[in-house]
């Protein structure tokens, strides 16, 4: 089987290569299949491409759908009305696609913009050092740019329309929908919707509009703000001039005071109705993290059984039936199913895993 | 006759005066006496004043007294019985009996919340100086003209709210409140509930025993939230609630109600927001 391999400006018709390698300027025309696939400068798919392996440091536009097992980008992918399936990609470059991106495992940490997304385990987190690889491009000029990559582009941020999987990380990236089993949000990630069955960790400094977990509406952002018809009342009654505009900021503060109130503890609640017993820490108002020092202060003693516990601090209780958690460390009896400390472990008999951050002693 | 004393530095004294004048302690047993200006703290056991003022702590076993005015701590032990007492101070009584009780003076403003404890029983409490309402008490009328907090349910007859009020429940047949910035009440009932932002005195509230006169008030004008009202009759300005209930209501100007329901009759402002009308 033969390679092929661009150093300075060229074209492939297609067909079956071991490896095509592009240093300079290249064009596919055809449907290529190839063992491996490395380009270094510039190459355009216009034909499907099938290979085991792709690693990318240059510019790659395809205008073909791209199938591969690995991929792996640390230059700029840009997929216009192609599709990229693969089982593992990893991106530490630009990646953009106005189709759909489907792979098992997707770690993306660089920037990207993709219409639809569809995963087993996806990481998506911004670095904003993935810059730097789009120098040639003039990134100043949006029209440019969104122009260049066929979708809106921004540098600022990731955004993805449509997530489907299982987990997902991701960092400063703005969804429009998610579907997935366990979401962990961070670091001012906004989202319209969220649909989510299992675990969800959402910082605060992210953004849902809408929460569905098991088809009931845990969080609605529309209903709270302009959806409210007592504030859609009083605008209506200060356009009138019914009332003046002192008037209405006094009502307006009102229902927004009585709002927060009702809202403040609600709001920040990120996971369901699930029965598990929380052990939580308040820093007036606001919700401390787990990680949070002032949490890590805290001491629990629980008196008796319990099912599944998660605290924050150490604690300390008989047995328990699930898995227990804490941030510092735990003191118990049996435990049913698998034990997390940020510290310390000391109990009886676990049945499920260990993990801990300092020692662990099994007493008998 | 009685005779007028004058007591400089300690002095104890014991039966029947027309005046004692003092600059120091006195210990006062089995007395009846009619007036006593002291300043320094005075102690009493078993006797009738007819007036006393004290700039100082007062101690009390089972006194009778016309006219207190009490700038210091009142420590009262056994039945007293006062007509109209002013206390500038804690009270720690066992069993305090007034026509008339306010705390604080209208002239000098207190600074800390005061502290009551035991059980007092007045037909009139008046409320100037901060206050923490945490003790047993039997008050037929309630004028606050001063920040009141309490803790539980205020339960009286006559409640004129004139201050900022922050209680979890006002139970009283006639409730005035004057809508101030920082009340915050759960829920009030009652047989008459009003609030304004005005408050003028009307023929009630003059035939109410008092120590002060009160004026025309008007209030901040703040938008204050009560969850729930319910009443015989209600009349509402400036007001945030969840629901409202009554025979005959009047939701006045700046409300904003999520629910009304009415026997009788209703009165909408055409400035008031109103989620649901409901009649019975």
């Amino acid at each position: 089987m033969r390679s092929e391999k661009i150093e300075g400006i060229g074209s492939i018709r297609g067909g079956e290569f071991e490896n095509i390698q592009i240093e300079g300027i290249g064009k596919l025309k055809g449907n290529a299949i190839a063992q491996s696939v490395s380009v270094e400068g510039l190459f355009k798919s216009k034909g499907k491409l099938e290979t085991k392996s792709l690693r990318i440091e240059g510019i790659h536009r395809a205008f073909r759908d791209i199938k591969a097992k690995e991929v792996r980008i640390d230059g700029v992918l840009k997929l216009r009305r192609a599709s990229l399936l693969a089982d593992k990609i990893i991106c530490m470059g630009v990646i953009t696609c106005t189709n759909e991106i489907n792979a098992d495992e997707l770690e993306i940490r660089g920037i990207c913009s993709i219409a639809n997304l569809y995963g087993d385990k996806v990481k998506v987190n911004y670095y904003s050092e993935a810059r730097e690889k789009v120098r040639g491009i003039p990134t100043q000029l949006s029209l440019v740019m969104n122009m260049y990559f066929g979708r809106k582009v921004s540098f600022d941020h990731n955004s993805i329309d449509y997530v489907e999987c299982t987990s997902l990380e991701a960092s400063n990236t703005t969804f429009k929908t998610i579907h997935a089993q366990e979401v962990s949000l961070k670091d001012y990630c906004q989202v319209e919707k969220l649909y989510c069955d299992g675990k969800i960790d959402i910082d605060p400094t992210c953004s849902v509009g809408k929460i569905i977990s098991n088809g009931k509406v845990l969080k609605d952002k529309e209903n709270n703000d302009m959806a409210n018809p007592t504030l859609m009342k009083i605008l209506d009654l200060y356009k009138n001039n019914k009332i003046t505009a002192d008037e209405a900021e006094k009502m307006l503060g009102a229902i927004s005071v009585s709002q927060n109130n009702n809202n403040d503890t609600e709001g920040q609640l990120t996971w369901s109705d699930d029965g598990k017993l929380r052990i939580v820490a308040f820093l007036g108002r606001k919700l401390l993290k787990k990680s949070a020092p002032e949490a890590s202060k805290i001491e629990v003693t629980l008196d008796g059984d319990v099912l599944n516990v998660d605290s924050y601090g150490s604690l300390t209780c008989g047995q328990v039936s699930g898995n227990a958690t804490a941030g510092s460390s735990i003191t118990c009896g049996d435990i049913g199913g698998n034990v997390t400390a940020g510290s310390s472990v000391r109990c009886k008999n676990v049945t499920g895993k260990i993990t801990a951050g300092s020692g662990v002693v099994i007493e008998k | 006759m009685k005779q007028n004393t004058i007591a400089l530095g300690e002095k104890h004294l014991e039966g029947d005066y027309h005046r004692i004048l003092a600059a120091g302690d006195i210990w006062l047993k089995d007395s009846k006496t009619k007036s006593i200006y002291t300043a320094g703290d005075i102690d009493i056991e078993n006797s009738c004043i007819r007036k006393i003022y004290s700039a100082g702590d007062l101690t009390a076993k089972a006194v009778t007294i016309g006219l207190g005015k009490v700038a210091g701590d009142l420590t009262l032990q056994g039945i007293c019985k006062v007509d109209k007492l002013i206390v500038v101070g804690d009270i720690s009584a066992e069993y305090l009996e007034c026509t008339c009780l306010r705390n604080g003076s209208n002239n000098s403003k207190v600074n800390n919340t005061l502290h009551w404890s035991g059980f007092i029983k007045a037909e009139t409490f008046e409320s100037v100086a901060p206050f923490l309402l945490d003790l047993d008490y039997e008050f037929a009328t309630m004028i606050i003209s001063g920040p009141l907090v309490a803790t539980e349910e205020i339960a009286c007859t006559n409640f004129y709210g004139l201050d900022q009020i922050t209680a979890p429940c006002i139970n009283a047949d006639l409730i005035y409140l004057l809508t101030n910035d920082g009340t915050e009440v759960g829920e009030l009932v009652g047989s008459s509930i009003t609030i304004e932002t005005k408050f003028k005195p009307d023929k009630i509230f003059k035939s109410i025993p008092k120590t002060l006169r009160y004026n025309d008030l008007y209030s901040d004008k703040s938008l204050i939230t009560i969850e729930a009202i319910s009443s015989d009759k209600v009349i509402i300005n400036s007001v945030k609630a969840n629901s409202v209930s009554g025979i005959d209501v009047v939701i006045g100007d700046l409300c904003i109600v999520d629910e009304v329901v009415y026997q009788k009759s209703i009165k909408i402002s055409d400035k008031a927001v109103v989620g649901r009308v409901v009649k019975q």
